[in-house]
This record gives structure tokens, C-alpha cells and sequence, in this order.
């Protein structure tokens, strides 16, 4: 800059600190957009963490809500609740009944509905499609049985249940006990 | 600006707890995996005690204070228990575990029992541990003769 006459460096020296100060306030709104785009990846991991944490959580928690609604169906004499449950080809056994279908079941076993009092669930075990769940059920006259009975489901339906007798009357209607 | 600063500090802090958390989410279910295993073992050794008559190796297995329930058994002590079930083994061919769900101290176990004469018994027995063996068993009966010595089937 020195050969230059002194009007061409003050205007060259206006020029560079107008360039500085343009690149200074570009720096600064880069800045800015960083920490903006910074909180929003923060935010975005954030949820993703959260939401597949929830979901691997929610995952177990449906065929156990599906069995229990086996019980909530019985005490609220609700048939058509419990049929909503159950999966095409649904099978039911026990030590008197050998894998029987929907209708026989719904001959032999619903009618102990009406004499049902209340299920208490003392174990609910799920490993994916297979569900254990004992229970005290007292009946209408106060009796107690005490059973163990192993769901089979898929795709969120109940295929099968098998039940074992515990101590008691075994089921409600039972007239040999 | 010191504010959003600030604010990013704490969720990033948030994340990295929940990351940790996530880890001991995943590091749980590992340990319980292989105390699931081992609770499995000792359930399966109740059922190969029968199947090989051998008393002392099914005594080993229980807790201090066990109990067994089933239909017929309120809550029976070990003494009560060999004195009333253990006379079955004596009368089993053989058991078929068919299904085993495991979770943690409790073990929920489907077999099919075979007696010396060909007749099956299908039982659902509920077995509860700690730190290794067997406090309670409760036995539930399905379909078949219940146990060989049953004299009512």
C-alpha cells in the first residue's frame, strides 16, 4: 500500500474493515445456526432415545393386558368381550376337556361366569407368546379355587389356554366338589 | 445466548443419563439371563431326581423351609413331602419338560409324566427359589392320573 496516494489507502483501509466487520457478523450468525442446529440434534436424540425405550418397554406389556382381559371379561359376564380375545381356531383344555373348540367351550366353561365372584392374579409370566397366570377365584357362595393356566397367543390373540387345577373346587360349577 | 448455552448443557446431560440408563437397561436383562439359566438347571434336576430315584440329589436342591402344595398337599413340609410324594418316584418312567417360563426366582414348568405302566400324567408346577434352590414347589394338575400313586384314576 505504501506507492498508493493517500486517498486510495483510506478508502482500501474502509474496505478491509468493512470486510472484517462482514465476516465477523457472518461468523457470529454461524455460530448462532450451530448452537440452533446443536439444541435441535440434542432434542432430536433425545426423543428418538426416549420413544424407543418406550416402545421396547410397551412391547411386553400387551399380551399380559390381553390375558388379563380373560379375567376382567369372566367377572363382568361379558361374552363377547372375551371372544374379541380370542385368535380363529381357539382351543381350550383342562384336566376335563381335551383341547375343545369356541362353541363347546362356550357350553361348558362360560356358564361358570355367573357364579364368579371375583379373580385375583397372584403371577402373570410372559416369555413373547407365552403367558402363565395364576389366580385365586372366589366364587358367588364364597368357595375358592386356585389355579395355573398357560396362554398361547399370536399377532395380539389368544389361540389357546390350557388350565391346571390348583387347590379348591377347581372351577365353580364343579358338583363333585 | 448464555441461556440456550446453558439449556444444551442440561440436555445434553439428560441425554447422557438416559444413555446410562439405556446401558442398565441392557445390562439387566444379561444378569437376569443367567440366573434365569442356572434357576432353570436346578428346576430341571427336581424332575431328573425322579426320574433317577436318587433322594440326596433332590434334597440338595431345597431351600431350608421348603414347601410343597398341590390339590391334595397344603403347603407340606420336606419330611411330609418324602413321606407322601417321593414314594411316586418309585412309579415314574420318565418326565418330558414341555414348556419353561423363567422369571428371575420364579419358574413355571409343563411336564408330561410318564409311569412305569404307560400312563401320563401332564402337571403344572410353579417352583419358587433363592439364591439357588427351591423354597416352594406348587403342583397343579392337568389332564391324566395327576401322580402314578393316584388312587382315584
Amino acid at each position: 500500500m505504501q506507492g498508493l496516494p493517500k486517498r486510495a489507502r483510506r478508502s482500501m483501509k474502509k474496505n478491509n474493515r468493512f470486510i472484517k466487520n462482514t465476516l465477523q457478523i457472518k461468523l457470529y450468525e454461524m455460530k448462532i445456526k450451530l448452537k440452533k442446529n446443536s439444541v435441535g440434534c440434542i432434542l432430536a436424540i433425545a426423543l428418538f432415545l426416549s420413544t424407543s425405550n418406550f416402545t421396547s418397554l410397551n412391547d411386553k406389556p400387551s399380551n399380559e393386558k390381553i390375558v388379563r382381559g380373560v379375567y376382567t371379561a369372566y367377572q363382568k359376564k361379558d361374552w363377547n368381550m372375551l371372544t374379541s380375545l380370542f385368535a380363529e381356531g381357539f382351543n381350550f383344555s383342562s384336566p376335563n376337556d381335551d383341547h375343545i373348540g369356541l362353541a363347546e367351550y362356550k357350553k361348558r366353561c362360560w356358564p361358570n361366569a355367573n357364579n364368579i365372584k371375583k379373580f385375583e392374579i397372584d403371577k402373570l409370566m410372559g416369555d413373547g407368546d407365552n403367558v402363565f397366570v395364576t389366580y385365586h377365584c372366589w366364587t358367588l357362595s364364597g368357595k375358592v379355587f386356585w389355579n395355573t393356566e398357560y396362554f398361547t397367543l399370536k399377532d395380539g390373540k389368544i389361540k389357546a389356554f390350557v388350565c391346571f387345577f390348583g387347590p379348591g373346587i377347581g372351577f365353580p360349577n364343579n358338583t363333585k366338589k | 445466548m448464555k441461556l440456550t448455552t446453558l439449556f444444551a448443557k442440561v440436555l445434553l446431560l439428560c441425554v447422557l443419563l438416559h444413555c446410562k440408563a439405556g446401558f442398565a437397561h441392557t445390562a439387566t436383562p444379561h444378569a437376569t439371563g443367567t440366573q434365569n439359566r442356572s434357576n432353570e438347571k436346578v428346576v430341571r434336576a427336581f424332575f431328573i431326581a425322579f426320574e433317577k430315584k436318587n433322594w440326596n440329589s433332590l434334597q440338595q436342591i431345597f431351600a431350608d423351609g421348603f414347601t410343597f402344595s398341590s390339590p391334595v398337599d397344603d403347603h407340606i413340609s420336606v419330611k411330609k413331602f418324602k413321606e407322601r410324594c417321593w414314594p411316586n418316584a418309585y412309579k415314574i418312567k420318565r418326565f418330558d419338560v414341555d414348556k419353561v417360563v423363567i422369571n428371575g426366582d420364579d419358574v413355571v414348568v409343563i411336564t408330561n409324566g410318564w409311569t412305569m405302566t404307560g400312563k401320563l400324567f401332564r402337571n403344572c408346577d410353579h417352583f419358587k427359589l433363592k439364591d439357588g434352590k427351591i423354597t416352594s414347589d406348587e403342583c397343579f394338575f392337568g389332564p391324566g392320573v395327576n401322580y402314578p400313586n393316584n388312587p382315584a384314576k
